[in-house]
C-alpha cells in the first residue's frame, strides 16, 4: 500500500502542473459521489418533466443498463484510491451517459408540450452533445493506470479531447437548417453560421476518431515501456477493449443467422459493462485474477469464432449458390462440418495464442510436454522436471515437492523438506495432493498452474520411484547396521572369550604348571599342593559358568522350552514388579529368537531409563501375526533415536515384522512389535 | 633377572609372579595399566618387562603403545609382549630391533621354552611366536624361495626365525650343534643371505627375507 500511496501523490502531482485539471484530482472522491447521485435524479426529473411517456425508450434503457457499473464502480475506484483521476473518469462516462439519456427524453417532452423551461436552449446545445460520450474514454486511456497522461503527447491530448467536443458541440448547436427530429421546427436561439460550419463540424469527427485512436496508441506505448502491475493492469483495459471487436461479431452472426445486426448491441451493452469492470479490476486486485489467461483465452475464442463464422459464411455462400438447395439442410451440413474442423484446430490456434500474448504459460507448458514426450521415449527422466521447469521460467530457485505416500509434507528428490511459505501451486492427481511447486516470483505462478495439471503425470512417477529408492535405501541401510551389529557382536563374543574364559584357563595352566614344578622339585606334597588344586578348581567352574553365560547372551537355552517359560524366567529376576500375559502359540526359531530379544531389550531399557515403577509384558497371538509389547509408567519420552532402538527395528524388519514405539513424555513408554507368523 | 610384569588380568598376573619368582627371578614390579607399566619401569629400570598388548586404559593395544615408548626411553630394555591371538604382521615390525619378543599367552604354559624365550630377550635376543613364524613359512613356502630347502633345514629355518640360538635349536631338535651349524649354512647360502654366526643378526635377515613381497 506504501507503493500505491507513492504513486498516487507523484501522479497527483504531475497533473497538477501539467494537465490543467487540478480540482478533479483534489475532489475525485466528490465528483464521483455527486456524478452517482446526479445521474439517477436527471434520469427520474426527465421522466417527471415527460409525464411517464417514454415514446422511445432505447436512449433510456442504455442508460439505465450502462450506467450503474460505471457510477457505483467509480465511487468504489474513489474510495479505494483517493485522489486518482481515473475514478471521475468512470464517473463521469456513466453520468454523460445518463444526462444524454435524460436531455433526450426532457426534450421530446417538450416538444410535445410546445416547450419546457430551458428546452430552447437546450435543443441546439443537445445535437452534438454524443461527442461528450467518447471524452471520459479517450482520457481513461490517456491516463490510465496512474492518472498521468503519458508525455507531452498524452497531455496535449488530454487537452485536445475536450477542446475538440466543445467545438463540435458548439459548431453543431449553429449549424444551419433544421434540428434532427423531433426538433426538425425549433427555433436556433444560439443563432446560426453559415454552411462552413457544418463542413467544419464534419471535418471535427475525423479529428476526434484521430483524437481517440492516438489516446489507444498512447495505452499501447505505456505498455511497451512499462512492465510488472503496470502491464498486468493495462492488460485488463485491453482486455475490456477486446469487447468492441465483440461487438462486431456479434452484429456479424446476427446479420447472418437472423438477417440482423441488433445482437450487436449486446456488445456495446458488454463493452460498457467491460470498461468499468477491467479498470475496476486492474486498479483494485489486478492480481486476483490470472489477466494474461483471461486475455489469451479471449482473443483465442474471439478468433476461433471469427473463423468458425468465416467458415460458415463461405460455406453456406458456396454450397446455396451451386446447389440451390434447402437451406435448412445446407445450413446443418456446413455446421457440422464448422464443427468438425473447429475441434482439433482450437488447440492448435490455442497455442499461437498463448505463445504471442502468454508467453510464460506457452513456455512452460511446451517445457512440461517436451519433458513427457522425451519421457516417453526413453530421452529423458521425470526427475529432470525441477531443471525443465527453471530453465522454462528462468527461476533457478524453483523447487519440486513430492508428497511421498502415507506422508503429507513435501519433500525434494534429495529428502529435504520443501517450505511452502512462499508463491506455491499445489499439483494433484485423481483428488490427491501430490506434490507442490515453489517459485520465488508470484508472476510465475500462472504459468506454474497451467503447468501443475501438465506435470502431475510426471510427478506421479518421480515420487514413486523416490519412495521406491527410499525404501530401497532403507533397506541397504538396514543391512547393513545389521551386518555391523552382527560384527560387533562377534567382536564381543571374541572379546569375552579372551579376556575370561580363556585367561583363566591360561591362569590354571600356570597354577597347575607351578604345582608340577614344585612337586617335581621339593617332592612336596602337602598343603601347598592342596590349595593350587583348590583354587584350580575354583577356576574351572567359574571359566565354565563364564562360558554358560556367554552363550546365553547369543541365544538363551531357556527359549529351548519356548518362549513363555523363558520370559517367565527373565521376569522372575526383575527388581520391580512385572505382569506377564504369554498366549502360547507355536512360533518358528526366528520369530521366537526376536520375540525374546524385544522382550528382554524392553524390560532393559525400562529398567535403565524409564525410572519405572511397574512393567507389563505381554505376547498376543494375532490372526497372522504376533504382538510382542513392553509397557511401563515411566518418564516417557524416548525418542527410539538410539543403537537399541535401531538395533531392534532392524532386527524386527528382518523377521518381516514392525516395530512401535509410543513413548509421551510423563506418560510411560510402550514398545510393540508386530512379528508375523504363519500358523 | 629383575622383571615388571604390565597385565590387567589379576589371575593372569599373579599366576606369572608366582612362575618367575619359582623360577628364581625378582618380580620388581606389577602393573595393572599401560600408565602404572609406564611409569614403574621407568622408576625401577629392570632387566626385562612382560607386557600384555591389551591393556587398560583403553582396552586396544596399550600394552605394544607402552613397549614402543619404552624401547625409545630405554634402549637396553628387554621387552616381550602377550598377546591373546596372533597379528602376525604387526609384531614382527616389533621384533625388528632386537631385544623384544612377541608371544601368544598360552606360551606361557611350556614353562621351561617360556623362560627361555624370556632370558634370550633379556639377553638381547628375539623369540618370535611360533605360530608367527608358521604364517611367515606357510607363505614363504608356495614360493619358489624356499622350495630348494629340504624339510629339516625348513624345520632349522623355523627356529631361527622363532629366534632360537644354535644351541638351543640343537637341543630342541635332538641334534649336534655341528649338524645345525651345517644346516643354518646351507640354509643361508640357498638363500643367498650371507653367513653371519651372531644370533640375532641373523634373526633379522631371515625375517626381512620372509617378509620380502614375492
Amino acid at each position: 500500500m506504501a507503493v500505491t500511496g507513492t504513486d498516487v501523490r507523484a501522479s497527483t502531482g504531475a497533473l497538477r502542473s501539467s494537465a490543467g485539471l487540478p480540482s478533479i484530482v483534489t475532489w475525485t472522491r466528490s465528483v464521483c459521489v455527486t456524478s452517482a447521485a446526479l445521474a439517477p435524479l436527471s434520469l427520474l426529473g426527465a421522466l417527471a418533466a415527460a409525464g411517464g411517456t417514454v415514446e422511445k425508450p432505447g436512449f433510456l434503457l442504455a442508460a439505465v443498463l450502462l450506467s450503474p457499473a460505471s457510477l457505483v464502480l467509480g465511487v468504489l475506484v474513489s474510495t479505494r484510491r483517493p485522489g486518482l483521476v481515473v475514478a471521475p473518469l468512470l464517473s463521469l462516462l456513466g453520468l454523460v451517459l445518463c444526462l444524454g439519456a435524460a436531455t433526450d427524453l426532457y426534450l421530446a417532452a417538450a416538444a410535445r408540450a410546445g416547450g419546457l423551461p430551458w428546452s430552447g436552449l437546450l435543443v441546439p446545445l443537445s445535437q452534438g452533445a454524443w461527442v461528450w460520450l467518447y471524452v471520459p474514454v479517450g482520457l481513461l486511456l490517456l491516463c490510465f493506470p496512474d492518472g498521468r497522461p503519458l508525455g507531452l503527447p498524452g497531455r496535449a491530448l488530454a487537452i485536445a479531447l475536450p477542446v475538440v467536443a466543445t467545438l463540435f458541440t458548439a459548431l453543431a448547436a449553429r449549424a444551419p437548417g433544421p434540428f434532427a427530429a423531433p426538433h426538425a421546427d425549433a427555433p436556433h436561439t444560439l443563432g446560426t453560421s453559415g454552411p462552413w460550419a457544418a463542413v467544419l463540424a464534419a471535418l471535427l469527427l475525423p479529428t476526434l476518431l484521430g483524437l481517440l485512436l492516438l489516446s489507444g496508441a498512447s495505452s499501447v506505448v505505456r505498455f511497451r515501456r512499462s512492465d510488472g502491475v503496470v502491464r498486468a493492469q493495462l492488460k485488463w483495459l485491453f482486455l475490456a477493449a477486446l469487447a468492441a471487436p465483440a461487438a462486431l461479431l456479434l452484429g456479424w452472426a446476427g446479420l447472418l443467422l437472423l438477417g440482423d445486426p441488433r445482437p450487436a448491441v449486446v456488445g456495446v451493452v458488454v463493452m460498457a459493462a467491460a470498461v468499468p469492470a477491467a479498470v475496476s479490476v486492474a486498479l483494485l486486485r489486478h492480481d486476483l485474477y490470472d489477466v494474461d489467461r483471461v486475455l489469451s483465452a479471449t482473443v483465442g475464442g474471439a478468433l476461433q469464432a471469427t473463423a468458425a463464422l468465416a467458415l460458415w459464411t463461405a460455406g453456406t455462400l458456396v454450397l446455396g449458390l451451386s446447389t440451390g438447395r434447402d437451406a435448412v439442410l445446407v445450413s446443418t451440413a456446413v455446421t457440422g462440418a464448422v464443427l468438425s474442423v473447429s475441434g482439433p484446430a482450437r488447440r492448435r490456434l490455442q497455442r499461437q495464442v498463448d505463445r504471442r500474448l502468454y508467453p510464460l504459460r506457452a513456455e512452460a507448458l511446451a517445457a512440461v510436454t517436451g519433458l513427457r514426450r522425451r519421457v516417453d521415449t526413453g530421452l529423458a527422466e521425470p526427475e529432470q522436471l525441477q531443471q525443465v521447469l527453471r530453465d522454462a521460467l528462468t527461476d533457478p530457485h524453483l523447487v519440486v515437492g513430492h508428497v511421498l505416500p502415507g506422508g503429507s509434507r513435501p519433500v525434494g528428490l534429495d529428502g529435504t523438506e520443501v517450505r511452502r511459505d512462499g508463491p506455491h501451486v499445489p499439483v494433484r492427481l485423481g483428488g490427491a495432493d501430490i506434490g507442490v511447486l515453489v517459485v520465488d516470483d508470484e508472476r510465475s505462478l500462472p504459468a506454474l498452474r497451467a503447468a501443475a495439471g501438465e506435470a502431475a503425470l510426471l510427478m506421479e512417477v518421480s515420487r514413486l520411484r523416490f519412495q521406491l529408492g527410499s525404501a530401497l535405501l532403507d533397506a541397504e541401510q538396514s543391512r547393513s547396521r545389521l551386518l555391523r551389529a552382527g560384527d560387533l557382536e562377534r567382536r564381543r563374543v571374541v572379546r569375552d572369550l579372551h579376556d575370561g574364559a580363556q585367561q583363566r584357563l591360561v591362569a590354571l595352566g600356570m597354577s597347575l604348571r607351578l604345582a608340577q614344578r614344585r612337586t617335581r622339585r621339593d617332592g612336596d606334597v602337602g598343603l601347598d599342593l592342596d590349595g593350587l588344586l583348590e583354587e584350580s578348581v575354583a577356576q574351572v567352574a567359574t571359566a565354565v559358568g563364564e562360558l554358560r553365560g556367554l552363550a546365553h547372551g547369543l541365544r538363551p537355552s531357556a527359549l529351548d522350552d519356548g518362549l513363555g517359560p523363558a520370559l517367565t524366567t527373565l521376569v522372575g529376576s526383575l527388581p520391580i514388579p512385572t505382569e506377564l500375559s504369554v498366549d502360547e502359540c507355536p512360533l518358528s526359531d526366528d520369530v521366537t529368537a526376536t520375540a525374546w530379544f524385544v522382550a528382554s531389550e524392553g524390560i532393559a531399557n525400562a529398567l535403565k531409563h524409564a525410572g519405572a515403577d511397574r512393567l507389563v509384558v505381554t505376547v498376543r497371538r494375532g490372526e497372522r501375526s504376533v504382538h510382542v509389547s513392553v509397557s511401563d509408567d515411566g518418564r516417557g519420552g524416548a525418542d527410539g533415536s538410539g543403537d537399541g532402538v535401531a538395533g531392534l527395528r532392524d532386527r524386527v524388519a528382518a523377521a518381516g515384522g514392525r516395530l512401535v514405539l509410543d513413548s509421551p513424555p510423563g506418560r510411560g513408554t510402550r514398545l510393540e512389535a508386530v512379528l508375523p507368523c504363519v500358523s | 633377572m629383575r622383571v615388571v610384569i604390565g597385565e590387567d588380568s589379576a589371575l593372569f598376573r599373579e599366576g606369572l609372579a608366582r612362575l618367575l619368582v619359582d623360577a628364581g627371578h625378582d618380580v620388581v614390579g606389577k602393573a595393572a595399566d599401560a600408565v602404572t607399566l609406564l611409569e614403574m619401569v621407568e622408576r625401577i629400570r629392570p632387566d626385562v618387562t612382560v607386557v600384555d598388548v591389551r591393556m587398560p586404559p583403553d582396552h586396544t593395544d596399550d600394552g605394544a603403545r607402552a613397549a614402543a615408548r619404552l624401547r625409545e626411553l630405554q634402549p637396553d630394555l628387554g621387552i616381550l609382549l602377550l598377546s591373546q591371538h596372533v597379528e602376525t604382521r604387526a609384531c614382527v615390525d616389533l621384533v625388528t630391533s632386537g631385544r623384544f619378543g612377541y608371544l601368544l599367552k598360552d606360551r606361557v604354559l611350556d614353562v621351561e621354552d617360556f623362560l627361555e624365550s624370556l632370558r634370550r630377550v633379556a639377553a638381547g635376543g628375539t623369540a618370535l611366536d611360533p605360530q608367527v613364524v608358521a604364517g611367515l613359512l606357510g607363505t614363504a613356502r608356495q614360493d619358489s624361495r624356499t622350495s630348494s630347502l629340504t624339510p629339516r633345514e625348513h624345520e632349522v629355518l623355523g627356529l631361527v626365525a622363532q629366534g632360537w640360538s644354535n644351541t638351543g635349536i640343537a637341543r630342541r631338535l635332538w641334534l649336534a650343534p655341528r649338524t645345525v651349524e651345517t644346516h643354518v649354512s646351507s640354509i643361508m647360502a640357498k638363500l643367498d643371505l650371507g653367513g653371519t654366526d651372531e644370533t640375532n643378526r641373523r634373526v633379522l635377515s631371515v625375517l626381512a627375507y620372509l617378509r620380502q613381497p614375492d
